[in-house]
């Protein structure tokens, strides 16, 4: 009686991709020339002028961006990196709130345990973790099917 | 008296003469100005491709289709179909219409052009594995012994556009030793980096690996936390704190040279990256030949 | 005398050229059949029908547009609404279906249609609203609307009521409808207050309460590993050490329960996006309980 769940998302992704494969439904035109090969964006750490404190924690990060953090490899196996993530998390909500978020990002990331079926896949390979679903709102969380890729 | 006998006579035979020919003429001139609607169609379906205006040409080229019952027109209708697919980019669509033109084609021209336009498509839409067994395939078809430029060329841009410069090169000097597409290839191919011995010259000397590229500042900030904390833990193990020397040794040190050597080949892959962009960017907008 | 025939010969080929290129017999002469003629109503009919069958449904629209220009046809303006539909804008098609409510052949189906794509629009109770209004709907297919009635509220609206909701379906049905409302009914949720203070009694334990164990254990581990480091400091007196140890065992203890919390709400809404794609999925197998129309290409 039970539908099996995995047979559930690979249906539904392949209802999903038939409709994109109809591309005459838009109207298009001539397209242009696209050899080049795709460039890996790099993260651009701007500093926030909102307010003092956003300033300060950007200032900080950049700082311990260039210093120590481009120097000592690729470390978080999550999208938006631990310090990222600590910067959005204060920019959402409150200072409190987005150390308590940290805290809880950089227990999940020392995890040392099978952590793979617990994220989506992001297109960039890494694990998909974003700050809407930590901010104790019921409405912001997202879910996301664990075998498919997020853009 | 004699001679109106004799014109009288012949008025008649003439003018029945004349009206046949003017019938005649008319009768032709009726085949030469009147157009089959197929033809005006098909005409009209041309003028729309040419004027690049892709989605009603392939609508007009699929109304011609639809009503075509002898198919007259259905190997031209497909193939320009498959065409204008192919200039608006949706290359899928594209290849479909190409079969379908390869499967109807009438002669062996007709088949390799078909065929010849599916691998241009599949170069276009990054599907290199499909297009290089594609031209293996026409390459042992002995109906186009006499094709193997055109197969090479193809070859060519196959690797160029899957970022192999050194088959490209090798796919252009077949078919052309001074081609300056070979030319092109083989440059690039010279002006990469080698992005093993980024990584082994980091390994052995940390840093070094980021000069190699071009990076100077981040190669400096290498060697120095490198130093630091290598200097560090052997400190702490001269002096018998092992496990200090363990924790600094672990945490710090490896962290910081496991970090040199993935910059190392991060930097040169990007830079690679860079340079095969370049020459691509000169493909896309400088080059006049024939492009996929 | 050879003279005069020479000329008769010369005005009549002179006469037939400038017969041939005058440009006033060329539009008599050119063959228009108009049966032939790609473009009549007929054959612009025809060549839509075949692009709505192949589901070029933007071809199609433009095609029968045009047919409608010049002659009206209320299946033709009935796959125009439909293949809007299938494209995805709701919108325009549910604007097209309602212009086919009033004396038309296809009321009972426009109808129909019309209330399927405010179901597909994803606002349950708009669609609701609007099936409680009579105004739209028709004399037949309310069985139909009646089973996507008591559907809409599983997806929006909590929980329909019992009887209403296995009455209205068939036998075989019933039993789905049956698992699907004991799931709506009992869906397992993790309580976020349980999960709060179990991670305030034993670090980590809300977090496996939540099915994420591995999570659960780590963060017991720093708590514990760094509280018992904050201890052995203060026993071999290194205060500043111990305070420090302290502060951060501190920041944990409190980042793990907040971390607790969070990881039950993620569960939760887990719980609801796979009752939601379950329900959808079986409401596509079904197709949405509708009838097949054979005027249209299936």
């Amino acid at each position: 009686m039970n539908i099996n769940f995995t047979k559930v998302i690979i249906i539904s992704i392949i209802i999903s991709s038939c409709s994109f494969g109809q591309n005459d439904w838009n109207k298009w035109g001539k397209a242009e020339n696209n050899y080049q090969l795709p460039v890996q964006h790099k993260n651009k750490n701007t500093i926030s002028r909102k307010n003092i404190g956003l300033l300060i924690l950007t200032s900080l990060n950049t700082t311990y961006s260039f210093f120590i953090s481009e120097l000592d490899g690729d470390n978080c196996p999550f999208y938006p990196s631990c310090s990222a993530f600590f910067i959005e998390s204060v920019e959402e909500t409150n200072l409190i709130k987005g150390f308590l978020m940290f805290g809880d990002r950089f227990t999940r990331d020392t995890n040392i345990f099978k952590r793979l079926p617990y994220y989506p896949l992001h297109i960039s390979g890494k694990l998909y973790d974003p700050v809407n679903n930590y901010k104790l709102d019921k409405n912001q969380i997202k879910y996301y099917p664990r075998d498919i890729v997020v853009k | 008296m004699q001679k109106n006998n004799s014109v009288k006579i012949k008025l008649p035979n003439n003018l029945i003469l004349w009206s046949l020919f003017l019938v005649l003429i008319f009768g032709l001139k009726s085949n030469i100005y009147s157009q089959d609607h197929l033809s005006r169609q098909y005409e009209f379906a041309n003028k729309l491709f040419e004027q690049e205006l892709f989605f009603d040409a392939v609508t007009e080229y699929k109304r011609l289709l639809y009503f075509d019952n002898d198919n007259r027109y259905e190997y031209e209708a497909n193939f320009r179909t498959g065409s204008s697919y192919k200039l608006g980019g949706k290359y899928d669509n594209a290849i479909i219409y190409f079969r379908k033109s390869e499967l109807i084609a009438r002669n062996t021209e007709e088949i390799f052009n078909s065929k010849i336009e599916i691998i241009r498509c599949n170069i276009l839409r990054k599907t290199t594995d499909t297009a290089l067994q594609l031209l293996k395939e026409i390459d042992n078809d002995t109906r186009f012994y006499d094709k193997k430029d055109m197969i090479f060329y193809w070859q060519g841009w196959a690797y160029m556009l899957a970022d192999d410069w050194k088959n490209a090169a090798l796919s252009f000097y077949r078919m052309d030793p001074g081609h300056e597409l070979r030319n092109l290839a083989w440059k690039v191919e010279n002006d990469k980096y080698s992005v093993t011995f980024a990584k082994v010259i980091s390994y052995i000397l940390p840093g070094f690996g980021q000069f190699y590229t071009g990076h100077y500042l981040s190669g400096f900030m290498s060697i120095g936390w490198n130093a630091l904390w290598g200097y560090l833990t052997i400190n702490a193990f001269i002096e018998n704190r092992a496990f200090d020397g363990i924790v600094i040794g672990n945490l710090l040190w490896l962290r910081f040279y496991k970090g040199n050597y993935e910059n190392a080949v991060k930097f040169a892959v990007d830079e690679n990256i860079i340079i095969s962009n370049k020459a691509l960017r000169f493909l896309e907008n400088n080059y006049d030949g024939e492009k996929p | 005398m050879l003279l005069n025939k020479h000329f008769k010969v010369y005005y009549f080929f002179i006469a037939t050229c400038v017969i041939l290129f005058s440009p006033i017999f060329r539009v008599n002469v050119y063959s228009q059949n108009s049966n032939e003629d790609i473009f009549t109503l007929k054959n612009r009919l025809a060549f839509g029908d075949n692009l709505f069958c192949e589901q070029d449904y933007l071809r199609a629209i433009s095609e029968y547009r045009l047919f409608l220009m010049e002659e009206n046809n209320d299946t033709v303006r009935f796959k125009i609404a439909y293949a809007l539909n299938e494209m995805g804008k709701l919108d325009e098609a549910i604007d097209n279906y309602k212009g086919l409510f009033y004396n038309t052949s296809l009321t009972e189906e426009s109808r129909l249609e019309f209330f399927k794509a405010n179901f597909k629009k994803n606002n349950y109770s708009g669609f609701r609203g609007l099936v409680d209004q009579n105004v739209y709907r028709g004399d037949n297919y309310s069985t139909v609307l009646n089973k996507l009635y008591q559907i809409s509220y599983f997806l929006e609206g909590g929980l329909p009521d019992s009887s209403k909701l296995f009455s209205a379906f068939a036998e075989d049905d019933r039993d789905m409808m049956k698992m699907f409302y004991l799931k709506k009914k009992y869906p397992g949720y993790v309580s976020l207050e349980k999960a709060g203070i179990l991670s305030a009694i034993i670090p980590g334990l809300g977090k496996i309460y939540s099915d994420e164990t591995g999570d659960g254990i780590t963060a017991f581990l720093y708590t514990s590993v760094l509280g018992f480091l904050a201890y052995n400091n203060f026993i071999n007196d290194h205060p500043i050490r111990a305070w420090i140890f302290t502060g951060l065992a501190g920041y944990f203890y409190a980042a793990n329960i907040y971390g607790s919390i969070a990881a039950a709400q993620n569960y939760n809404t887990a719980i609801n996006f796979r009752f939601d794609t379950e329900l959808k999925l079986y409401l596509n197998n079904k197709k949405y309980y509708f009838p097949d129309y054979e005027f249209l290409c299936r």
